[in-house]
């Protein structure tokens, strides 16, 4: 899987690095068990300081997507599947529904969209 | 026997050669890069890139001729004693020129060939993604081989171990040992941890990051244990100054073989697996390659970082240490042409030789002896040089300077004209010998004339 880090966007870089990784997983270029970098690894591949990367995985180790401490590396987890998504998703789901209801479109063009879009995900 | 400035010259005039080849094997298509442009596959069988990498082999090749035609001349010049000092001049220019021109042919084509990558439209992304970092998850996970430190602290071993068998040239083998250490420190410093990343073929980032490594640790072992050569050459060798020269040069030669033939070894594999990428999504990074030579890039929190084709890594100039390190290699490269100044000077200047004050003194350019009468032993004239070696100092037809070894006076402090005999050989109480001449023989004479005298008083 590609990470493409864009220094020229307002997104600092660690939140790029735990989006790219979170879409890798859903779009299952990362598989469950898969073995990522060590910290040190992946900001010289990235050319940035190590802490930002730390900054990412622990992130990414907060929202349940990877697992793993320093000495045994850091893993993708399995999707347990039962849980609902947290206050802070709904949140952000609730308001990015919102703007785009505000922005014109009906009930049934968001819900296409929401389709659409995950058709993208699944097909990948 | 061939003059100093003629073995200057034919030494390096095989320089330009090596360098054209190099550079017009950047004219072929590697990781989608040519002459340091990076383009989609359908550009390697265009017209007008095809037109301008043929006139860019051609220049490079003019360049190579020229240059070592004036080798040539340079080393047929440097015979001739009245001009061996100008072509001394002459040829530290020439090295500036060897190491400039080449690299200036190769910036202006690669100029050209972005310019008309920008005409045609195939830059891969807009002008604002100019500052994505791309980099292979998967790869970056892999755990390569690794060699072990420990191959080069028992080659550091075995080029100390002639200290044992040796005591007096303990500081020539500490240097060899801190050479080899050196190659360590690079080897393990010097190398960027960054896969290979073409496009998003994952196995074919890895094959290549793992050849690359391999490569590079392979360059690094040899050159330590050509320095791990070096010092026992130095045990072996320094009572016969052919098979000391052979010694110190073989592994030299090994070295310079071993590390060009590796670089065009993967070079030749990443243009022979690279040659299906350039279409759909490939890595583009020509907005921080300067010229496609200078890596010049604000977003990389590295200063070392691999260059995009071969085995060489380069310096991340947009970081203060990086420019700080381009500065004193241009300062280095621009004081060539003073060195060579000195090297005529040094070479044109005699030998003086002279006794004054109860003092014996003998003097050429920064080398000066003084010995107090009172401290001489014994003072000989010696009417042929003995087999000597070279520990530290300088030499050449018209001077020897420094401290040399020999089997015949032990350690010995020389300043004398090996061409104008005879020397005096002068022992001290402090145990040091020297061995003096001047380059006129009556001086050299006088001052022998004048020792019993002065030995008297003193």
């Amino acid at each position: 899987m590609l990470l493409q880090l864009d220094f020229s966007t307002a997104a600092p870089i660690y939140q790029q690095i735990r989006d790219q990784i979170v879409r890798g997983i859903a779009e299952g270029e990362l598989a469950p068990g898969e073995r990522l970098p060590t910290v040190r690894a992946l900001a010289s591949e990235c050319g940035v300081n190590a802490m930002t990367v730390s900054k990412a995985y622990q992130l990414l180790k907060q929202e349940g997507h990877v697992l793993g401490d320093r000495r045994g590396g850091t893993f993708v987890c399995e999707p347990d599947g039962s849980s609902d998504p947290d206050s802070g998703i709904m949140d952000a789901l609730r308001m990015r529904l919102a703007e785009l209801v505000a922005g014109g479109m009906s009930g049934k063009e968001v819900l296409a969209l929401c389709e659409h879009l995950l058709d993208e995900i699944a097909y990948r | 026997m061939m003059s100093t400035a003629t073995i200057l010259w034919l030494s390096c005039s095989w320089t330009p050669l090596l360098i054209w080849w190099t550079l017009r094997n950047s004219a072929r298509f590697k990781k989608n890069i040519v002459v340091g442009v990076t383009f989609p596959r359908e550009a390697r069988e265009d017209v007008q890139v095809k037109a301008f990498l043929t006139s860019y082999r051609h220049l490079q090749l003019a360049c190579a001729i020229v240059l070592v035609a004036a080798a040539l001349g340079g080393a047929a010049t440097g015979t001739v004693r009245a001009w061996a000092g100008s072509s001394m001049f002459c040829w530290s220019v020439w090295i500036l020129v060897v190491c400039i021109v080449p690299e200036v042919i190769y910036a202006l084509t690669n100029r050209r060939l972005a310019a008309l990558k920008d005409e045609r439209g195939w830059r891969p992304r807009g002008a604002a993604a100019q500052r994505v970092t791309v980099a292979d998850i998967g790869a970056a996970a892999q755990s390569y081989p690794r060699v072990s430190s420990i191959w080069f602290v028992l080659i550091c071993a075995a080029s100390l171990l002639p200290v044992l068998l040796d005591r007096d040239n303990v500081v020539i083998y500490l240097l060899f040992a801190v050479c080899v250490l050196m190659m360590w420190a690079i080897f393990r410093w010097c190398y960027r941890n960054r896969s290979e990343v073409v496009d998003d073929n994952t196995a074919l980032t890895q094959t290549l990051t793992r050849i690359r490594r391999r490569a590079w640790a392979r360059v690094f072992l040899v050159a330590a244990a050509s320095f791990a050569f070096m010092s026992w050459a130095q045990l072996l060798f320094q009572g016969s100054t052919n098979l000391y020269f052979i010694g110190m040069m073989l592994p030299c030669t090994v070295l310079g073989i071993v590390a060009f033939a590796t670089e065009m070894r993967v070079r030749s594999l990443q243009e022979r697996l690279t040659k299906a990428s350039g279409e759909g999504f490939y890595v583009d990074e020509d907005d921080h390659w300067i010229f496609g030579i200078f890596y010049y890039n604000p977003d990389d929190a590295e200063l070392i970082v691999n260059e995009r084709v071969g085995i060489n890594t380069s310096i991340n100039l947009a970081r203060p240490a990086g420019k700080a390190i381009v500065v004193a290699l241009a300062c280095s490269l621009l004081c060539l042409p003073v060195t060579g100044a000195f090297m005529a000077e040094e070479f044109g200047t005699p030998v003086t030789l002279e006794l004054s004050e109860q003092t014996i003194r003998a003097h050429h350019l920064l080398t000066t002896y003084e010995i107090d009468m009172a401290d001489v032993v014994s003072v000989e004239l010696v009417d042929q040089l003995p087999q000597m070696t070279r520990t530290f100092g300088g030499a050449s037809e018209t001077f020897l300077e420094g401290n040399f070894s020999s089997d015949a006076y032990g350690s010995l402090k020389v300043c004398l004209n090996p061409e104008v005999g005879p020397w005096l050989l002068v022992r001290t109480r402090s145990g040091t010998t020297y061995l003096l001449g001047a380059s006129d023989t009556a001086q050299t004479e006088t001052v022998y004339e004048e020792v019993p005298s002065a030995l008297v008083d003193a």
